[in-house]
């Protein structure tokens, strides 16, 4: 026991192995110290200047915290009686929250740090007294209109069922909201992308076979009928689609059903997370040789996950990749502040999570070391290509080629909890192809399926260093195979 | 001293009693000329004989018929509390069924063939057509019976029942459902029953009949039955099921198989079965359990499934080795909402499913049932019965005062002793009572000197009397009549370093001019009781007996001052906040205050202070407590002279000091708390300090977009943000968070105070055509929209909501007042239009309608209007 220690250091330079990155070493995680008193179960986060947050609870309040990131943050209750506010944002002086009953607006008049002014910017759903009736948002759109989400009830609905559970809203304000997408579960994160489309994350469940990523468009339906009767009713943008078929492979239910949008990503259950929440892309470039990428925090993992996206023949699709585990609790927001780290806010009051605590706020940020990892993997016409964030030992690769697997799979739109994986397909894959400066890797097959998961595993892929993927796995979500 | 004769305890429910032994027997002993006035203590003793055997039900005494308590006997028509065999055996022989009782014989005298035939015919007549009694067996369980003695010693039955039924003719005469419907309710059967409702639960009323009825176990004890126990817990939806050792049971029995919905919840609750698994062969047994939500498996003792989870209905399975023999089972199941599933079971190496059940498992307990009495076995004729009814007017003691014509017996003042029932030798058929020689002596000078029972009696004497009759002595101190037996003193439990203070019940020494009159009447009609740290419970005296000890007691005083002497100013309540503060007197060391624990000890609550005691007795008490109870811990804080050492506060005048703190406490639960409570041992409450509090939730209803605010003041408001009105206002306790704040939540929140006072319905301003009633319909359905709220510098909330073009702004804030803080309500309307037609919808009491018209006034461009009320509940 004494021995093995010395014997691998000795050995280190000899062998020329490479000491193998952790997630940790690449992404640091900074904890802020909370008060004792202060439980804070976030359920928004608002990044400002100069190192301030501002944080809205599950319990209501909204916290102002100033030197956020620095050894001794300052917190100021700014107020406190809002529904369950699941979201900030700011315009000028007002900040918006999407509570259970309303879209509202909130500023601080006077500026005694506390909030005075309390303002309904739209309140036209009502709600039952269900437990689930939370909305997510708001975000604005390209055109400055407010989009929130808002999640099925589960249960006993205590003043009687209302419409408008499960849908996208679109609010411009001094106007009736517009009901724009239906088929929606528990549509946790909403964000509008850097290129003006919005995307929304939704939970598995029963006719949600996976948890996924899904652009919101106005008219589509998402699958989960709970409320999809509201469609009748004329503020609707969406078609009333009919009754759901009751077990059908996805990639057929939009024959079935016009307007049906399958997702631009499926996180398949347990591999990469259970529970998407709130995401955030990298618009100021400050994730290393992820720059621009998305990051989805998991609230059962206590963990981000990561994005990549591609437009295929006018549809957004693409793939996702284990990227940050460890997290304290739950996340359930990922924003990123303006000096680039990812402000991470959680809480697993009701769901329970892998992180160790109850709640917290921690600060995500690249280290600026650059690990070995599928920094994309894109779609082609005749197989998939890998983009890597380092070059491949070339010598190695041509003496012992890396083996490669992947595995298409579907899901089931069906009435009961999740769906497994189905139809499951081996894809046959012909000799890889490395590029000259060994940052771009082509793997051929001719077994390409639309409507269908594609999960690869990687096998002995060898950087120059001489190190392993950090994560040799990736799960490509193919819509449209490129012509 | 009081007179030897007082010292009695009797029974409060006619079960029993304990005859005390004479010390001195004044009255035989001047034998044979009786004094011409009796001692006052003998009077009382005299009157309290003639009230308890109700002897003026036969022999009428019109002029003072009223002063003695009406005390009939039970309905004995309604029949199903007694096996039919234990209603012959009573009639035949009452005493020696129950020694002691009030009930006399009324058969004697009688050829014994007749006798046993004249029971039989009664009880034909008293139980024809009904065949209600159940003598199916209960189950009860070792441990509700052990449960049932320790409630027997604690809460007070001991103080009135000391044999414990020692003679235990209950066994023989009902079943324990019977007994519990009686504990829970004794003026079911019994509308003059002595017996107190003791403010049991249904568990604790089925605990103390098991316990009472322990010999019902018979000889073998308890034994395994088939099948096993179910008990059902409340629970909040917090964390991983319920905490099983504290949440509490609100149902539970036995059952033959597993099911999720034992107990009949929909969500959030937890079932809890144990019982012992007869394992016939040794051998592996896989043991499954699927659920949805959560359940725990554990045999003899050890954890073997675990799936604690919120879940959709999943199975887990485990393989364990198990001996021959019996092993201790216990399933863990609780459901948080929506769909609700539970099945359990063992699959044998074959592969057959074993759900568990009754042919597995077994649990201890016994079937319950009444233990036979022989009867005389003879036919009876209802006929016959009925005529026997009849001739010894039954009715009289049996049906109450509507059946009162035609006594069978002479009238009090034409008696002569030695006759009658006080004869050496009656005749058949005269009741024969079992009065001890001093007894008969009493009772035969009153019917030697009937002034003696028409003789004028002033309040004292009529309260003496009832205090007797009522036995409050059991557990109280009278002047003149002593208290509880030096037994019974022992037995009083309390919680806490109070002393006797905190286990024995205070002395009635004074009680009328103590405590308010009202509050005399919450006391003895509805059980009120501040003291939680006594165990023993003051019953419920909502009987006859109850409304006119109450009314004996009232008038041994004058009615209170309607009004506190000095005007009622806020600063007042500001210096008694001070002074009741840790910085002052520092009453919060050892005296709750609105529901909030002490530092110290746990008091009782001094915000109750203004409902129940009289201002001049509070004054007395403060200079000088140990006037009224000697070894009371309250300390003395003024000197001879009414100065204190606390002069910051107040200039340590008493004079000022206890105005001061006379006034803050009358301000209720809505007085400001004061400095050092422990306000945060309890984290469920939320509890407004130095601003105002705001918590948006569900709200019992009202709606799902309620916005409640607190205040420092301890008066709080609902907003109804979905109805678009103001709906509630309360004192005291803000609100509680667990349904909203703890685990999924989302549940119906309600006030955590008291006083609530919902506003009417619909909104506060309408249109309204003539003679139409102020419409219900509010919020959106109505026109109405939530535009917000501002909060302004102290925090308090300015409503916005606007109707076409009327915008209200509706800001409400607490004003002190006496006897608890108010709100007031200003409203800003403001038009782009007039508005003719518009009324409000105040809330003043003085007026005659509920509503009046608006005037807008023109100002500029718009029509507008300001309003004010005061909200006082």
């Amino acid at each position: 026991m004494v021995i093995t220690p010395l014997l691998s250091l000795l050995c280190l330079p000899l062998a020329e192995a490479p000491a193998q990155l952790q997630e940790a070493d690449v992404y640091e995680v900074q904890t802020v110290a909370l008060p004792e008193e202060i439980e804070m179960e976030v359920g928004g986060l608002l990044p400002l200047p100069n190192d301030q947050l501002l944080v809205c609870t599950r319990r209501g309040e909204i916290w102002h915290i100033s030197a956020a990131s620095s050894e001794e943050p300052a917190f100021t209750l700014w107020t406190d009686g809002l529904q369950e506010p699941l979201g900030l944002w700011q315009q000028g002086e007002w900040v918006y929250t999407a509570t259970r009953g309303a879209l509202m607006r909130i500023r601080d008049q006077d500026k005694d740090g506390r909030a005075d002014d309390f303002e309904v910017v739209n309140d036209d759903w009502d709600i039952s007294g269900n437990y689930h009736e939370y909305n997510f948002g708001p975000r604005p759109d390209a055109e400055g209109n407010w989009w929130i989400t808002t999640n099925r009830a589960f249960g006993t609905e205590s003043f009687g069922h209302k419409p408008w559970r499960g849908w996208a809203l679109r609010i411009q304000e001094g106007q009736p909201m517009e009901p724009m997408v239906a088929g929606l579960r528990s549509p946790a994160g909403i964000e509008l992308s850097p290129w003006g489309d919005m995307f929304y994350t939704d939970n598995q469940g029963e006719w949600c076979g996976a948890s996924k990523l899904a652009v919101l468009r106005k008219g589509d339906y998402h699958g989960h009928p709970f409320g999809i009767k509201s469609a009748a009713l004329p503020q609707s943008r969406v078609k009333y689609p009919g009754e759901n078929p009751d077990g059908m492979l996805m990639p057929e239910v939009p024959e079935y059903i016009p307007h049906f949008q399958l997702p631009a990503v499926w996180f398949p259950y347990d591999k990469m997370g259970r529970s998407p929440s709130g995401m955030a892309w990298d618009t100021k470039g400050s994730m290393g040789p992820f720059a621009g990428q998305l990051f989805v925090g998991d609230q059962y993992q206590a963990s981000v996950m990561r994005v990549t996206l591609e437009q295929v023949n006018g549809v957004w699709q693409g793939a996702c990749y284990p990227f940050r585990k460890g997290l304290a609790a739950g996340v359930i927001r990922v924003s990123q502040a303006p000096d680039g780290g990812f402000w991470i806010g959680m809480s697993d009051r009701g769901w329970p999570s892998l992180g160790q605590e109850g709640f917290g706020l921690q600060k995500l940020s690249w280290s600026g070391v650059v690990p070995f990892e599928i920094r994309e993997m894109k779609v082609e016409p005749k197989g998939f290509r890998l983009f890597l964030t380092k070059a491949v030992d070339r010598k190695r690769f041509a003496a012992s080629p890396p083996s490669m697997q992947i595995e298409s799979y579907t899901y089931e739109l069906h009435s009961a909890y999740g769906s497994d994986e189905m139809d499951r397909k081996a894809l046959e894959i012909g000799a890889l192809q490395l590029s000259e400066d060994g940052m771009e890797l082509f793997i051929p097959t001719s077994d390409l399926r639309e409507g269908y998961v594609h999960e690869l595993h990687v096998q002995d892929l060898f950087a120059q260093e001489g190190e392993t993927l950090l994560h040799a796995e990736a799960y490509y979500t193919l819509q449209r195979i490129p012509r | 001293m009081a007179g030897v004769l007082s010292s009695r305890i009797w029974p409060l429910c006619g079960f029993s009693v304990v005859a005390a032994a004479m010390a001195t027997v004044p009255l035989l002993a001047q034998e044979p000329g009786l004094p011409r006035e009796l001692s006052r203590q003998d009077s009382l003793q005299l009157d309290w004989l003639v009230a308890r055997d109700q002897c003026l039900t036969c022999h009428r005494e019109p002029k003072k018929q009223e002063l003695f308590p009406e005390l009939y006997g039970p309905d004995i028509r309604i029949s199903n509390f007694s096996q039919p065999d234990w209603v012959e055996a009573w009639l035949l022989d009452p005493q020696s069924l129950r020694p002691g009782t009030r009930m006399p014989s009324m058969l004697e005298g009688l050829p014994e063939e007749e006798r046993q035939q004249a029971a039989a015919d009664l009880r034909a007549y008293l139980l024809e057509g009904d065949n209600s009694f159940d003598s199916s067996g209960t189950e009860v369980t070792p441990e509700q019976v052990l449960e049932g003695e320790r409630l027997f010693a604690e809460v007070g039955c001991m103080a009135c029942h000391e044999d414990a039924f020692a003679d235990r003719s209950l066994a023989r005469r009902t079943s324990v459902k019977q007994l519990q419907n009686q504990l829970l309710t004794p003026s079911l059967t019994w509308p003059n029953s002595l017996m107190p409702d003791m403010h049991l639960s249904e568990d604790e009323a089925f605990a103390l009949s098991a316990w009472l009825l322990r010999e019902q176990a018979g000889y073998g004890g308890f034994e395994e039955l088939p099948g096993l126990r179910w008990r059902a817990y409340a629970w909040d939806g917090v964390g991983n099921g319920p905490n099983w050792d504290i949440e509490s049971v609100f149902a539970e029995g036995s059952a033959v198989s597993l099911h999720e919905e034992y107990g009949g919840r929909q969500d959030r609750y937890g079932i809890l079965f144990t019982g012992t698994w007869q394992v016939k062969e040794a051998g592996e047994y896989t043991v499954y359990v699927g659920s949805d939500d959560g359940n725990r498996l554990l045999i003899d003792g050890e954890v073997v499934l675990d799936a604690r989870v919120n879940q959709s209905h999943t199975r887990h399975q485990t393989t364990l080795d198990l001996e021959q023999g019996p092993h201790e089972f216990r399933l863990e199941y609780y459901e948080n909402s929506g769909d609700a599933s539970l099945e359990a079971g063992w699959i044998q190496p074959d592969g057959e499913d074993h759900p568990f059940g009754a042919d597995a498992l077994t649990h201890l307990g016994k079937a319950f049932r009444p233990i036979p009495i022989s009867g005389t076995g003879l036919e009876g004729d209802p006929g016959h019965g009925s005529s026997w009814y009849q001739k010894l007017r039954c009715n009289q003691c049996h049906e109450g005062s509507t059946h009162m014509s035609n006594p069978r017996a002479p009238q009090w003042g034409k008696l002569s002793s030695g006759q009658g029932c006080l004869s050496e030798t009656p005749e058949p058929l005269v009741p024969q009572y079992t009065w001890t020689e001093e007894e008969r002596a009493l009772l035969a000078f009153a019917v030697e000197n009937p002034h003696q029972l028409t003789r004028a009696r002033n309040h004292q004497d009529l309260a003496d009397l009832q205090i007797k009759t009522q036995n409050c002595t059991a557990c109280h101190e009278w002047p003149g009549l002593g208290g509880p037996s030096s037994a019974q003193y022992q037995r009083f439990q309390g919680e806490g370093d109070f002393g006797d203070e905190g286990r024995v019940p205070p002395s009635l020494h004074g009680v009328s001019a103590k405590l308010q009159p009202d509050w005399l009447e919450e006391v003895l009609l509805e059980g009120a009781s501040v003291r939680p740290y006594m165990r023993t419970r003051m019953p419920n005296y909502n009987s006859v007996g109850g409304k006119r000890t109450l009314s004996s007691l009232q008038h041994l005083a004058p009615p209170p001052v309607a009004k506190p002497a000095q005007e009622f100013r806020p600063e007042m309540v500001t210096l008694g906040q001070q002074l009741t503060g840790i910085e002052g007197f520092a009453c919060v060391s050892c005296h709750q205050f609105a529901g909030h624990r002490s530092a110290g000890i746990q008091g009782l609550d001094l915000v109750t202070t203004q409902e129940r005691l009289r201002p001049e007795w509070f004054e007395a008490w403060m200079r000088d407590p140990h006037q009224f109870r000697k070894q009371t811990r309250m300390p003395v804080f003024w000197n001879e002279q009414g100065v204190s050492g606390l002069t910051k506060f107040g200039d340590g005048q008493a004079d000022v000091q206890i105005p001061a703190l006379w006034t803050y406490l009358s301000m209720g639960v809505s007085a400001p708390l004061p400095k050092g409570l422990v306000v945060d041992g309890d984290d469920d409450l939320l509890v407004p300090t130095d601003r105002p509090l705001y918590f948006g939730t569900f709200l019992q209803g009202l709606s799902a977009r309620v916005l409640t605010v607190g205040f420092p003041e301890r008066v709080h408001l609902a907003f109804d943000e979905h109805n678009v009105r103001l709906a509630k206002v309360w004192r005291g306790d803000f609100m509680r968070t667990s349904g909203t704040w703890n685990g999924r939540a989302g549940q119906l929140e309600k006030p955590a105070g008291t006083d609530v006072f919902d506003l009417p319905p619909g909104p506060a301003f309408a249109f309204l055509e003539e003679d139409q009633d102020w419409p219900e319909l509010a919020g959106k359905e109505a026109g109405w929209r939530m535009l917000g709220h501002r909060r302004d510098a102290l925090g308090h909330p300015t409503f916005r909501y606007q109707w076409g073009p009327l915008m209200v702004e509706e800001k409400i804030y607490p004003v002190l007042t006496a006897y608890g803080t108010i709100f007031r309500r200003e409203f800003s309307l403001e038009s782009t239009e007039d508005l003719p037609g518009l009324y409000w919808q105040h809330l003043r009491r003085s007026s005659n309608l509920p509503w009046e018209p608006v005037t807008l006034v023109r100002e500029g461009e718009l029509f507008v209007a300001q309003l004010q009320e005061d909200l006082s509940w």
